[in-house]
């Protein structure tokens, strides 16, 4: 089987966001020449109380306290022998979902909100940089606020107390990839939406590009809700704004999926379909009726979807299974990935997991969707060259066609010349059968039957006969053509019989097989019939011989001709005497007109006329 | 073939009244010639023809162009009788396309109208006595038609067996014939420069002419065949 090249772009692609999810989504390892602070006192409430407080591990999840918790403070003891001289800073390597620093009672420092819909610097780092003189010699206590919707899903990571030059370049490192690198794939996302809602718009009937890039459409929208530090909706709204997004992100995979594959069971779509129309309606009515309780009915409509997801991607299975289709397996390789993520962030959406172990999805997933991306434009540019293509060879065969008609044009055209040829021949001879040559006939007939006691003189029969051999001459040489000069002597001979007969010369008849001349038309053979039927009549009129000779062969320059006869000869000088009353002068310009030379040699023992032909 | 008490029995049909005037007179006066009959149209030549005459008749002189249709109707009907009678084209000119159709329905030569009465005689008897006038455009007419196939094996001319198949081929000797013709040859040239009798150079064009007849009519049938007016293979 021959692999589609562009197929091992999977094999970057997938790398890449295996790297992604495996590396950006975890906690780095914290900067050196630092102070970590591994563990803190931590208390609930609007205040922190030492009465209720517990030692606890940093990073710590709100999900160990309580799930009501929605605001907890964290204390820590710091120690320090010789304060410091320079600029030093406190770095919370992650937080859900905003916090504010206390030091020595006093605040230091703090982002944003901490309302009742806190600012969202969900699994960011946040830095505060403390003023000089801030850390005294001996213990000092740094307090943390920390303030998170909804209950009970908040933490707080590891803090980090140290030199401002060495803090401040890791969280900006921090700042890149949690927070920059987040908002270029959410920038990046919009891009490929936007080019494959083109494609989409340029191919309306192609189905899958709209699905697809209603997919894209619902992943910027729900990752850009999950980056934003200031959301525009109440916290509420901005949790079932997000669940409907994803909910919705994963319906149009499967549909996306389905469309490329070109295998869509419809009944899985009905249901996914309204599941996630059933989910997003009951959310909306959530939020409007009940909006405490969206947080924790919200994320099962996603669940829904993730449920049905593996049947999705059974039945690409059996599809593949089928057609080997190597498009069919990138979908099920993404497919299957994209699933297993989906599970590995719901699980923290949902509480199963806690959401300091990072959010991978976010780093992975558009590298699956750029993937596919690249795979639709090249499809797109496919079926465009495929067009071209197509268009270019219709373009050749129109040409082609056209030339074809053209041709049979020219060719029905001499046809059509041909048969109007001879149609007109034929009305012709018809006319010359009933009219000319009729009358001919009959007077001829009549002349005859008044027999002894006719008054004319028989020259007019003579006459008339001539002029019906000359007819025939003429109508035999209407059907030759190049190939048939020695039918046309035949021809010739037939014509002259009687006349030959009645005078009782013996005729000496040699024609050979003669070769093709091309220059031959029907007017050029009856020009030469009329040469020779001359010569015979000058033989017989002034030569009186008792044989005549024809000689038809083939020579060096073509064809010659030769009519003989053993009569007196000619009676003048020779060359230039033989006088206009032999027709001479009208044999010569006929030999002319058909390119002959005609020759004459004349002794008192016979005339010789010579004809030559070039071939 | 025989003739009716010694006597040549001919019918003439021609339209032209002057023309079949002096057919008929000039040849009545040739002796052994009995016209039967000068018939002036395609029915009247019909009608004769199934009448009891017709079975007494030896030769037709028949025109091409008569007024109530082709002569080659008439031609077709004569040929085709129980007791076929031999029919003699009767032309102005002699032209290619007449004779050659008025040979493919059965005709076997033509005659110039204005030939003399004795050759007129000269040509019947030829014909009764197993002739059959040619001239070179027929001659090279035949050539062409029969061009594309190869001439038949003389050992095939012999076996009876095989005559069917050979009634589509001309043998070597046929082509010789013609080809001697075609360049102006006459029959007795050709029985010369071919050591043959004049009778057998005869023979051989009167085979022609039934080859292209036979020809012709098969040509027809194909044809017709393939327009899918006649269906070939019903009642087999």
């Amino acid at each position: 089987m021959q692999v589609n090249p562009w197929l091992l772009l999977l094999v970057p692609f997938s790398a890449l966001g295996i790297f992604a999810f495996l590396t950006f989504g975890r906690p780095l390892p914290g900067p050196a020449e630092s102070l970590h602070i591994n563990s803190a006192a931590v208390s609930m409430g609007a205040k922190f109380q030492w009465a209720s407080a517990d030692e606890v591990n940093l990073p710590h999840d709100w999900r160990d306290l309580s799930a009501a918790a929605t605001e907890v403070w964290y204390q820590i003891e710091v120690p320090l022998q010789v304060p410091p001289d320079r600029l030093w800073g406190v770095l919370i390597a992650d937080i859900e979902q905003n916090a504010e620093i206390y030091l020595n009672g006093a605040i230091a420092g703090g982002y944003g909100s901490m309302g009742e819909s806190p600012s969202r610097y969900s699994n960011q780092a946040l830095y505060f940089p403390l003023a000089n003189g801030l850390l005294q010699p001996g213990d000092n206590v740094l307090q943390v606020r920390v303030k998170s919707y909804p209950p009970g899903r908040g933490y707080l990571g590891q803090i980090h107390l140290g030199p401002d030059e060495v803090l401040r370049p890791y969280y900006q490192r921090l700042v890149f990839v949690k927070s920059d690198l987040l908002w270029f794939f959410v920038a990046a996302s919009l891009g490929m939406m936007l080019v494959i809602l083109a494609l989409a718009w340029q191919r309306p009937e192609e189905t899958l590009y709209r699905w697809f890039g209603a997919q894209i459409g619902f992943w910027t929208m729900s990752s850009g809700l999950a980056v934003i530090v200031d959301s525009p909706l109440p916290a509420h709204w901005h949790i079932a704004v997000t669940t409907i997004c994803s909910t919705w992100f994963c319906a149009t995979s499967f549909a996306f999926a389905f469309r490329i594959t070109g295998d869509v069971h419809a009944g899985l779509e009905r249901v996914y379909l309204s599941c996630a129309a059933l989910g997003s309606l009951s959310i909306v009515g959530l939020g409007l009726a009940l909006p405490d309780l969206v947080y924790q009915w919200a994320p099962f409509s996603t669940i829904v979807q993730m449920i049905i997801g593996p049947f999705v991607l059974v039945w690409i299975v059996r599809s593949y299974w089928q057609s080997r289709d190597p498009e069919v397996f990138l979908v099920l390789y993404m497919g299957g990935i994209l699933i297993i993520f989906g599970f590995f962030s719901m699980s923290e959406s949902t509480g199963f997991r806690s959401g300091v172990e990072g959010r991978y999805l976010f780093y992975a997933t558009p590298l699956f969707l750029a993937a596919f991306v690249v795979l639709l434009v090249r499809r797109f540019i496919a079926a465009l060259s495929e067009a071209e293509a197509l268009n270019r060879n219709l373009e050749e065969r129109a040409v082609r066609k056209n030339q074809e008609l053209e041709a049979n044009y020219v060719r029905i055209r001499d046809m059509e010349q041909q048969q109007t040829l001879a149609v007109e021949r034929e009305r012709i001879m018809r006319d010359m059968h009933d009219g000319v040559g009729g009358l001919l006939v009959s007077t001829l007939r009549r002349i005859a039957a008044n027999g002894e006691e006719r008054v004319v003189d028989s020259g007019i029969a003579a006459t008339l006969d001539s002029a019906l051999t000359d007819l025939r001459l003429m109508i035999d040489s209407l059907e030759l053509g190049e190939e048939d000069l020695d039918v046309a002597l035949g021809m010739l001979r037939r014509r002259l019989q009687s006349q030959l007969e009645n005078t009782g010369l013996t005729v000496n008849w040699r024609v050979d097989e003669l070769p093709p001349i091309p220059s031959l038309t029907p007017h050029s053979v009856l020009q030469i019939m009329r040469i020779l039927q001359e010569g015979v009549a000058n033989a017989l009129r002034h030569a009186d011989p008792s044989t005549l000779s024809l000689r038809a062969y083939r020579a060096a320059e073509g064809v010659v001709i030769e009519l003989e006869d053993d009569g007196v000869g000619l009676p003048a000088q020779p060359n230039e005497g033989l006088s206009e009353g032999h027709g001479i002068n009208n044999m010569r310009r006929r030999a002319e007109e058909v390119g002959a030379t005609l020759t004459f040699s004349s002794t008192d023992a016979g005339t010789c006329l010579k004809l030559s032909l070039p071939a | 073939m025989a003739t009716h008490a010694g006597v040549t029995q001919l019918v003439i049909v021609e339209d032209d009244a002057e023309t079949r005037q002096g057919l008929v007179s000039g040849l009545s006066a040739q002796a052994g010639f009995t016209v039967v009959s000068a018939l002036g149209s395609v029915a009247e030549a019909m009608a004769f023809l199934q009448s009891s005459q017709a079975d007494q008749l030896d030769v037709m002189l028949v025109d091409l162009g008569l007024p109530d249709g082709a002569g080659q109707d008439i031609i077709r009907a004569a040929t085709s009788r129980p007791q076929p009678i031999e029919v003699l084209v009767i032309t102005v000119f002699g032209d290619e396309k007449n004779v050659v159709s008025a040979i493919e329905a059965g005709a076997a030569g033509y005659l110039l109208k204005d030939a003399e009465d004795a050759r007129i005689a000269d040509a019947v008897n030829q014909l009764l006595a197993g002739g059959s006038p040619i001239t070179p455009v027929i001659a090279r007419h035949i050539l062409k038609r029969f061009k594309h196939e190869a001439p038949a094996q003389p050992q095939a001319d012999a076996s009876g067996s095989s005559e069917a198949a050979d009634m589509h081929q001309l043998t070597p000797r046929e082509v010789e014939v013609l080809q001697m013709v075609a360049r102006g040859y006459t029959n007795n040239e050709i029985g010369e420069l071919l050591s043959v009798s004049f009778h057998t150079v005869n023979s051989h064009v009167k085979h022609i002419y039934r080859k292209l007849s036979v020809r012709s009519r098969s040509e027809a049938v194909f044809e017709a065949s393939q327009l899918g007016i006649i269906d070939l293979h019903r009642g087999r």
